[in-house]
C-alpha cells in the first residue's frame, strides 16, 4: 500500500493536469491510451515520475509507464506497488 | 603505469569509481577507495588486494564538510585524484525544486570543489600530479530532464580549467573525462536496460560505453603517458556526438 492507494481514480486523474500542458484535462479519462495523446514524449514520462516523486513520495519506474496503456492501468499498477 | 602512486578516487563504492579504483590497484598504483557505503568498499578493497596491490578506504559522506576535513586530514600525500562522486538526475525543468537544486549540486559540484580546496590547503597533492574530472558529454547536449545534472557537470567542467592554470605552476595537471551513456546501477535504473554492456543504443556507433572503457581512459590520464595534458575535456562516448 501507498500514498497513491489512498486517492481516487478521479483524483488520480487530475493530477495530470500539471504534467499535460497541451491536452484539456476534460478531454482524457480513465480510460484514455495516454501513449496515444499527440502530447506524449518521454520528456512526459520524467514528468509523471517527478511529479508523482515530489507529491506523493512514490518512485515509479518508467517501464510502468511504459508497460500500462490507460490511465486506469497506470492507477491499478501503482496503487498495488 | 601507476608505479606506488597513491590516488583518491571519490564515489569509488560503486559504478564508474569502483572500476577506477580496481584499475589503479591493476596499475600498480595504490587505491585510496571513499564512499558511503562501508561494506562494498571492504568489498573492492578485498578484490584489489587478490591482485597484489595495496588499497585502503576512508568511508565518507562528502556532502558533510566535517567528513571532507576528516578524510582531508587522514590522507597521505597524493600523487593523483579522481572527482568521480556524483548522482544522476532527471527532473523536468517544470518540476525542479530549490531543495533538488541544491542536492544535486551539493553533491555534482559542491562537495567536490570543497574537497579539492582542502587537499590544497593542507597541501596533499603532490607536485606533478593528475587530477581527473568525470564530467559528463550530457553538459554539451539538450536530453529532457537532465538539466540540474547537466548544469552540475558543466559547472565542474569550468572549475577544472580554471584550476587547471591555477595549479600548473607546481605542474599539476587537470583534465576532464565526459563519458556519453555508461551502463551502471545509476544508469540502469532510468533506463530500464540491462547493465551488461551488450546493449547497443542506435545512437552509440560503438554501443553503449562500460566502466571499463572509462577507466582505460582515466588511468592514461592519471599515467605520466599523458603529461603534456591540462585543462583537456575528453568526449569518451561510442561515437555518439558524430551525429
Amino acid at each position: 500500500m501507498n500514498n497513491i492507494s489512498k486517492v481516487s481514480r478521479e483524483e488520480f486523474l487530475l493530477e495530470f493536469e500539471n504534467i499535460f500542458d497541451e491536452t484539456p484535462i476534460a478531454s482524457l479519462s480513465l480510460s484514455t491510451n495516454y501513449k496515444d495523446l499527440d502530447e506524449w514524449s518521454s520528456l512526459i514520462v520524467l514528468s509523471i515520475i517527478a511529479h508523482f516523486e515530489e507529491k506523493f513520495s512514490i518512485v515509479i519506474a518508467p517501464k510502468t509507464i511504459y508497460d500500462n496503456e490507460t490511465f486506469n492501468e497506470l492507477y491499478n499498477s501503482i496503487s498495488q506497488a | 603505469m601507476l608505479s606506488e602512486k597513491n590516488i583518491l578516487v571519490t564515489g569509488s563504492s560503486s559504478g564508474i569509481g569502483r572500476q577506477i579504483a580496481i584499475d589503479i590497484g591493476l596499475n600498480k598504483g595504490n587505491p585510496i577507495l571513499t564512499g558511503r557505503n562501508i561494506e562494498k568498499l571492504e568489498e573492492i578493497c578485498k578484490l584489489i588486494i587478490q591482485e597484489g596491490a595495496h588499497p585502503v578506504y576512508h568511508q565518507a559522506d562528502l556532502r558533510n564538510e566535517n567528513e571532507i576535513t576528516d578524510l582531508v586530514m587522514s590522507l597521505p600525500n597524493l600523487s593523483g585524484l579522481v572527482i568521480n562522486a556524483g548522482i544522476i538526475d532527471y527532473t523536468p525543468v517544470k518540476f525542479i525544486s530549490k531543495a533538488k537544486i541544491d542536492d544535486i549540486f551539493l553533491v555534482n559540484f559542491t562537495s567536490n570543489v570543497i574537497l579539492i580546496k582542502k587537499l590544497l590547503e593542507y597541501k596533499k597533492i603532490n607536485n606533478n600530479s593528475s587530477i581527473v574530472f568525470i564530467g559528463s558529454i550530457s553538459s554539451k547536449l539538450g536530453v529532457p530532464g537532465t538539466s540540474l545534472y547537466a548544469a552540475s557537470k558543466a559547472a565542474l567542467t569550468s572549475f577544472a580549467k580554471v584550476l587547471a592554470i591555477e595549479v600548473s605552476a607546481k605542474k599539476i595537471r587537470v583534465n576532464v573525462l565526459s563519458p556519453g551513456l555508461v551502463t551502471t546501477d545509476l544508469t540502469g535504473n532510468i533506463r530500464d536496460k540491462k547493465s551488461d554492456g551488450s546493449e547497443k543504443d542506435k545512437n552509440y556507433p560503438l554501443g553503449w560505453g562500460t566502466t571499463h572503457n572509462v577507466a582505460n581512459a582515466v588511468i592514461f590520464l592519471l599515467s605520466d603517458k599523458s603529461e603534456w595534458m591540462t585543462g583537456t575535456d575528453i568526449v569518451i562516448d561510442g561515437g555518439f556526438t558524430l551525429s
